[in-house]
């Protein structure tokens, strides 16, 4: 994993070789100074494998967001193929008038594959108080988390999160293959969920946050 | 270390204990309607996936709350306002919370006549705390000790839903029963886990260290539905 600088404010993350695989731990740490602005965007999907290596892949990444600053990251899809495990953790820290704009989409199994196993863990603290902690589980092999009081069959979750906007979206819907929300949460945000096929769910996005 | 079953524990179990309960259906009326639950297996299996998705930050949140009650001397008194905010940052879905926060508001009206004590008043000082928090400040009161206050919520959690599967497709009563018996005993290690989290966060008094599962689809459904008009059930 290189991180390429491809704007004055932007910076991309580039995979190497594959991966992420089983056994491997990926570290990130974000340091966005105050008045600043960055840009987080990756060069292609993330497809995490099953390895050699027993257990699952580990990729936390914080992100600190000094006075005035804004983080802006929307990397590629995260997809987890049959016979994989990803824990992934977030932890974004906003100073009170930090603003942030962060999208993420996770996606069970390449096309035709039921996937992987995802737990992905979000902590978003402003001004040192908890706006959001959310931990979800995804795994296309488990039937009870694959069922109704799962992810009722959809292979991708797609979550848009907006810190400090200055305008609070609403509104909610669903059509063939996604159903949508947006939600105010309990502080200064709004997190707008997207569960259903990943095209679908890439779609409902890209309206809100294009590229 | 396993409770005694005290006569106000039974009554905090008792779905007919006024709690405003009845009016929700714990997302299975969103289900339901879009065809996701049909049969008592579809129920079964929704049951199971649930109690792992979305029954741990409940059930801590009780078992907390039950923890910080039971010493009522404690120096400095619980800081109650930050645990009702970890389940507000648990909880992003803002009809979930408002269900939440109705259900407690229901509960602390009987529990403050049956089980008055100055926890109780701590909780209507505040205001419109979650249900979580209340049922767990009331298992303390009724001699209960953390685990049964996760244990009763995860049980709330299962009635609620197995009612209103009954109610909305006429499934049979008795083979629900028996989902439901199936659940529950499934619920006991979510709820022993929830224990185990909910007892480190009181020790620490910092309730960052509760779990915070939830689940993506659970969130979406109860936006929809709260903005859905012709529904039988609150949530």
């Amino acid at each position: 994993m290189v991180l390429r600088p491809t704007g004055e404010r932007q910076v991309h993350l580039v995979q190497g070789a594959g991966g992420p695989l089983g056994g491997d731990a990926l570290s990130l740490d974000v340091d966005v100074c105050a008045g600043a602005e960055l840009r987080v965007r990756s060069a292609g999907a993330t497809l995490v494998q099953a390895g050699t290596e027993d257990g699952p892949a580990r990729w936390a990444t914080t992100i600190r967001v000094r006075a005035a600053g804004r983080i802006d990251w929307a990397p590629e899809p995260t997809i987890v193929s049959d016979g994989a495990s990803l824990e992934s953790w977030l932890r974004i820290e906003l100073a009170g008038d930090a603003t942030a704009a962060v999208r993420e989409v996770v996606v069970l199994g390449r096309h035709g594959q039921r996937g992987g196993r995802y737990r992905g863990a979000v902590n978003v603290t402003v001004g040192g108080r908890a706006l959001l902690t959310q931990t979800t589980l995804l795994d296309g092999a488990d039937p009870a988390l694959a069922g109704p009081g799962g992810s009722a069959g959809a292979r991708a979750v797609g979550t848009f999160l907006l810190v400090g906007a200055p305008r609070r979206p609403s509104g909610c819907g669903e059509r063939s293959g996604v159903r949508w929300a947006w939600s105010a949460l309990a502080g200064p945000g709004d997190l707008l969920t997207a569960v259903g096929e990943p095209g679908a769910v890439g779609a409902v996005l890209e309206a809100v946050s294009p590229g | 270390m396993a409770g005694t079953l005290t006569a106000g524990l039974l009554l905090l179990a008792d779905s007919r204990l006024p709690s405003g309960g009845h009016g929700h259906s714990g997302g299975v009326e969103a289900l339901v309607e879009r065809g996701l639950i049909a049969t008592t297996a579809d129920l079964e299996v929704f049951l199971d996936g649930r109690l792992r998705t979305s029954g741990t930050v409940p059930a801590a949140a009780a078992a907390a709350a039950c923890g910080l009650a039971a010493h009522p001397d404690r120096e400095p008194e619980p800081d109650w306002a930050s645990w009702d905010e970890a389940v507000s940052a648990r909880t992003p879905s803002a009809a979930l919370r408002a269900a939440s926060r109705a259900q407690g508001a229901a509960l602390l009206r009987t529990v403050t006549l049956a089980w008055p004590g100055p926890a109780v008043e701590a909780l209507r000082a505040l205001g419109g705390v979650h249900h979580p928090l209340v049922l767990g400040v009331a298992a303390a009161a009724a001699g209960g000790t953390p685990l049964d206050a996760a244990g009763l919520a995860l049980h709330h959690m299962i009635g609620g839903a197995c009612t209103a599967a009954v109610r909305l497709l006429g499934l049979d009563p008795l083979a629900v029963a028996a989902v439901a018996a199936r659940a529950g005993r499934r619920a006991e290690a979510v709820a022993r886990t929830a224990g185990d989290a909910a007892a480190a966060a009181v020790a620490d008094a910092d309730p960052a260290l509760l779990p915070g599962e939830s689940s993506p689809l659970h969130d979406v459904l109860a936006q929809l539905h709260d903005s859905s008009e012709a529904t039988l059930f609150a949530s």
